[in-house]
């Protein structure tokens, strides 16, 4: 046992590849919101309050989740790239002017899920294990990126 | 005020230093106000710089959410700041806020707005807006003459400061030491012995050596005036003894210039020349004052002059008042180019023996013609006879030097002799023939009328004297000779001055055209 730290390295790369992976993030709309796509940037420009429809003559309805969990910070993470801190302060420096309002905030995936059923112009995010019919998944957030 | 800053090396040190002080502080001043607004400039643009990266995240923000009313915010909040002076927030497709602050913007030279490109805060790839601040060029304007004041003031003081050490540093290490020197120098009594002293911490260098040099010039100056004085007391000394010798021993001295002006006379001068109870003023003409032997004198002054050797000239003269003649030697020595002293002997005694005596004083030792008293009483006898036809002739030889040098001074007596012979030869015994200097023979011509007998005699005579001249040992010396004619017709009433004059002139004239022939001169 001269070397331990060089056998845990070792042991730690070969089972690595074993490990379970996270979760998949997806981003749901309504049914009848007649999107069927969307692409990271558009994601990203409804989230962060650049993009105020969905579409053409539907307001969007930006959804997120605060639930305990890391569901929220990977979403952003997986998304705009960013820690959650920095999403704060951005959404604090638009807060205050009154012309951009943040995501409006669930306490759960549950309740995500409802209010995207409910609003035709609503858009949020849930893991993909639990996405059901009501809404449809638009873009999917991975690790490795969308799927 | 001018003299006295020229006599004052305090004064003139310290004019000069704050003359500098000024012209430096002067430069610096007009340095300060460019330099302090350029730095202005530069310092209001990095600012402006620093104040970009703090509100880019929010004007990003804003340009990123399209939010108005941020923009606005962020612009009027970049106003609020002294360095700005006008505001613009636009996306790529509108200008969300613009703000200026009121009065307009003033283009100065050298401000040129700032502007920022804004990255989407989520993808630095993206632009999503540009930020562009106008600085406020007044602003840097006030700033700079606020940091220019500031300088000058500053380099005011640090150029007051230092002309201020300069000042007091050169007055104490250098003026102070030189003034005190100078003073003391004044006060010093040099021929007493007296010595400067080496100022105090001064020993070694450049003040200390400076006085050891004006101690050992003083030694030497010194030293220099006590050998004058001792040299001064000897020429005094020496000066009484000639004195008291010329009065002492009866020589009749004087000094007189090259123009013939007497200057100087001893009493015997004046006693011998007769002139005891009216001497001469100084100035009177030397020559003048033998009336008719003038010309002699004039002629004995100027050889003495022009040859720079001892002339010397006996003449019977008979001194104002007074009935009896006198022989009287005149000797000039020259005294540089304008003086000649002079001595008067009277030789009446001796001439009046050596007269009565027969040929010897009028003769030439070395040839046996006559010499120069002997051709003076020969005209003399001449003109005393009346007014009758004279012929002088003056020969002069060329290659007696060369004689000299080669052969001896025998030879050339022997040679002389052989000239004296043959002039004699082709004269009558009427005719006498004189040696007048070491290379000049007079011939007179009695009762000569026509120039051409006398030129036709002349050239005979020249040619008899081209002749070969042997000497014992069986050398053959060859002369060149040139002769100088003039005559006195019958009632002309030319003295001899005039007629030995006439006849130089002739001479002068055939040395001039070869020194071979003979020219007539009337």
């Amino acid at each position: 046992m001269r070397r331990p730290w060089l056998l845990t390295a070792v042991a730690w790369l070969a089972l690595a590849p074993l490990l379970p992976a996270q979760e998949a993030l997806v981003v749901i709309v309504n049914l009848e919101s007649g999107v069927t796509r969307l692409t990271r940037e558009e994601a990203t420009n409804i989230f962060m309050g650049r993009q105020k429809h969905l579409r053409p003559g539907l307001v969007a309805l930006p959804v997120e989740q605060v639930a305990p969990g890391q569901a929220r910070a990977r979403f952003y993470e997986l998304l705009v790239n960013l820690p959650l801190p920095q999403v704060r302060a951005y959404w604090a420096r638009l807060y205050f002017s009154g012309q951009a309002q943040p995501p409006r905030q669930t306490e759960s995936a549950a309740e995500t899920l409802q209010v995207v059923a409910a609003n035709k112009g609503a858009i949020g995010f849930v893991e993909q294990t639990q996405l059901d019919h009501r809404v449809k998944a638009v873009l999917v957030l991975a690790d490795k990126g969308p799927l | 005020m001018l003299g006295r800053i020229r006599a004052s090396l305090v004064l003139r040190t310290t004019l000069v230093g704050v003359l500098m002080a000024l012209l430096t502080a002067l430069l610096g001043l007009a340095l300060a106000g460019k330099a302090a607004r350029r730095w202005e400039l530069i310092r209001q643009r990095e600012g402006l710089e620093a104040l970009v990266n703090v509100v880019g995240p929010s004007a990003s923000a804003a340009c990123f959410a399209q939010d108005a009313v941020l923009a606005e915010q962020v612009v009027r909040g970049l106003l609020e700041t002294g360095n700005v002076h006008g505001a613009l927030l636009r996306t790529d497709s509108r200008v969300l806020a613009e703000a200026n602050r009121p009065g307009g913007l003033v283009p100065v030279a050298g401000v040129q707005p700032v502007s920022r490109t804004l990255a989407s805060p989520f993808a630095p790839d993206a632009l999503v807006g540009e930020l562009i601040l106008v600085p406020d060029a007044s602003e840097a304007e006030r700033q700079g003459a606020r940091t220019a004041t500031l300088l000058r003031l500053l380099l005011l003081g640090v150029v007051a400061s230092l002309g201020g050490v300069l000042a007091v540093t050169l007055h104490w290490v250098i003026i102070r030491p030189i003034t005190d020197l100078s003073q003391r120098l004044h006060a010093m009594e040099a021929d007493a012995g007296g010595r400067l002293a080496i100022p105090r911490g001064h020993d070694g260098d450049e003040v200390g050596q400076l006085v050891g040099d004006v101690n050992a010039l003083m030694d030497r100056m010194v030293e220099a005036l006590w050998r004058e004085q001792e040299v001064y007391q000897r020429l005094i000394v020496d000066k009484r003894k000639v004195q008291s010798l010329l009065e002492h021993a009866g020589a009749a001295l004087f000094v007189v210039r090259g123009d013939g002006a007497l200057e100087a006379w001893t009493p015997t001068f004046l006693q011998l020349m007769g002139l005891e109870a009216a001497p001469p003023p100084p100035g009177t003409s030397f020559p003048g004052m033998f009336s008719s032997q003038a010309g002699l004198v004039a002629e004995c002054l100027a050889r003495c002059q022009a040859t720079q050797a001892r002339a010397t000239l006996t003449l019977r003269w008979k001194p104002p008042g007074s009935g009896i003649h006198r022989w009287l030697q005149v000797t000039l020595d020259p005294i540089g180019p304008d003086w000649c002293q002079g001595l008067l002997d009277n030789v009446t005694s001796v001439q009046d023996v050596a007269m009565a005596g027969g040929r010897l004083s009028v003769r030439d030792a070395a040839t046996g013609a006559l010499n120069r008293l002997g051709a003076e009483h020969a005209l003399e006898e001449r003109f005393a006879a009346g007014g009758r036809g004279l012929g002088i002739l003056l020969v002069a030889l060329g290659g007696l030097d060369a004689v000299r040098e080669s052969q001896g001074q025998n030879a050339v007596e022997a040679v002389l002799k052989g000239v004296a012979q043959r002039l004699a030869g082709g004269l009558r015994r009427s005719d006498p023939v004189a040696r007048l200097e070491d290379n000049e023979f007079l011939v007179i011509l009695d009762l000569l009328e026509e120039p051409e007998v006398g030129l036709r005699i002349g050239n005979t005579l020249l040619a008899a004297l081209a002749e070969p001249f042997p000497l014992p040992g069986g050398l053959d010396i060859k002369l060149t000779a040139c002769g100088g004619l003039t005559l006195r017709r019958v009632g002309e009433g030319a003295s001899r001055q005039v007629l030995l004059h006439r006849a130089n002139q002739a001479l002068v004239e055939a040395q001039l055209a070869g020194g071979t022939g003979c020219r007539l001169r009337n």
